[in-house]
């Protein structure tokens, strides 16, 4: 009996280490973009985002909102890696750290080579937020941004 | 004292406590004891108490038998032994056995869902929004900051120009 409490004692001491591993430790962050275009011409939801764009009506009032593209990136810290984005468009995400349970990462949208927004947000992990804003057929482009380390 | 040509002494005394327990006395000295019982009181006397104390000896002795798991205790011992002569590495499937992984296994699962729910990075709505913004910036009219009230997701919204 004695045996088999060392025995899950153990067990559970690694287990829970695994969940434990400081964030320092983790140097890979996997990005996920979801590019939505997001408009008032009709009454269309994308099934694939109905829980995303469940969160977005509750600041937005636009009746359709379809998928353009979903992308993913797995970066090391201090790594860039870029989408392409309609419109001439281009995302850059650099992932500079992490602290906690956030990771910092730094944004920036470029159109026709120029910078025209850039921010540097922490993200909770397996958290995400939302950029809008960049017209596009009628519509506006929402960047939902995800990641998790 | 002595009779026959067997001697009433200490080795008479060993014979009768063996012919009684151990069964050891050949035919001839078998023979050659009763012989000599029958003309020997004292040592008729000796053999009567020493079969009267193995008498009580064995009732004891089956009695304590009866009442004991004979079978629980030869695996308790059999296992004992296996323990010790094999190397740690090859004893742990014994412990995986599912009978005797129950209750560690109920312990271990409720230590993971405590840390699950009280761990850090496990928290969605309760941790402040999703994102924290640091700075901002770029050739922008204006930018807004939102935040759902339920699960406090973090919007961004600039203005091209």
């Amino acid at each position: 009996m004695e045996r088999k409490w060392i025995a899950a004692t153990l067990l559970a001491i690694v287990l829970f280490a695994g969940l434990c591993v400081p964030a320092e430790a983790k140097n890979r962050v996997d990005i996920r973009v979801i590019t939505i275009l997001a408009s008032q011409d009709s009454n269309f939801i994308d099934p694939s985002l109905s829980s995303t764009v469940r969160e977005l009506r509750a600041v937005f009032r636009y009746s359709s909102y379809r998928l353009i593209s979903r992308n993913r990136l797995r970066l090391n810290l201090k790594e860039t890696g870029q989408i392409s984005l309609p419109g001439g468009r281009l995302l850059r995400i650099t992932p500079s750290n992490i602290r906690g349970n956030r990771v910092e990462l730094r944004l920036s949208i470029f159109k026709s080579r120029q910078q025209i927004f850039r921010t540097t947000v922490r993200l909770r992990n397996r958290s995400s937020m939302t950029v809008g804003g960049p017209k596009h057929k009628g519509g506006y482009l929402l960047l939902n941004i995800s990641s998790s380390f | 004292m002595t009779q026959d040509n067997i001697k009433c002494d200490q080795n008479l005394v060993d014979l009768l406590y063996d012919q009684e327990l151990d069964r050891e006395l050949d035919e001839r000295e078998v023979v050659r004891l009763k012989e000599h019982l029958e003309t020997c009181p004292p040592c008729r006397q000796a053999l009567k108490e020493n079969q009267a104390l193995s008498k009580v000896f064995k009732a004891g002795f089956t009695n304590v038998v009866s009442r004991t798991s004979l079978e629980n205790i030869e695996d308790r011992v059999m296992d004992k032994i296996q323990s010790r002569s094999l190397p740690w590495w090859s004893r742990i499937p014994n412990l995986l056995t599912p009978k005797r992984m129950l209750f560690p296994a109920t312990a271990v699962a409720a230590l993971l869902v405590v840390a699950i729910l009280y761990f850090p990075g496990s928290r969605s709505i309760n941790g402040g929004p999703s994102a924290l913004v640091s700075s901002l910036g770029g050739v922008t009219s204006s930018v807004m900051i939102f935040e759902t009230p339920n699960t406090r997701h973090t919007i961004i919204w600039f203005e091209e120009i």
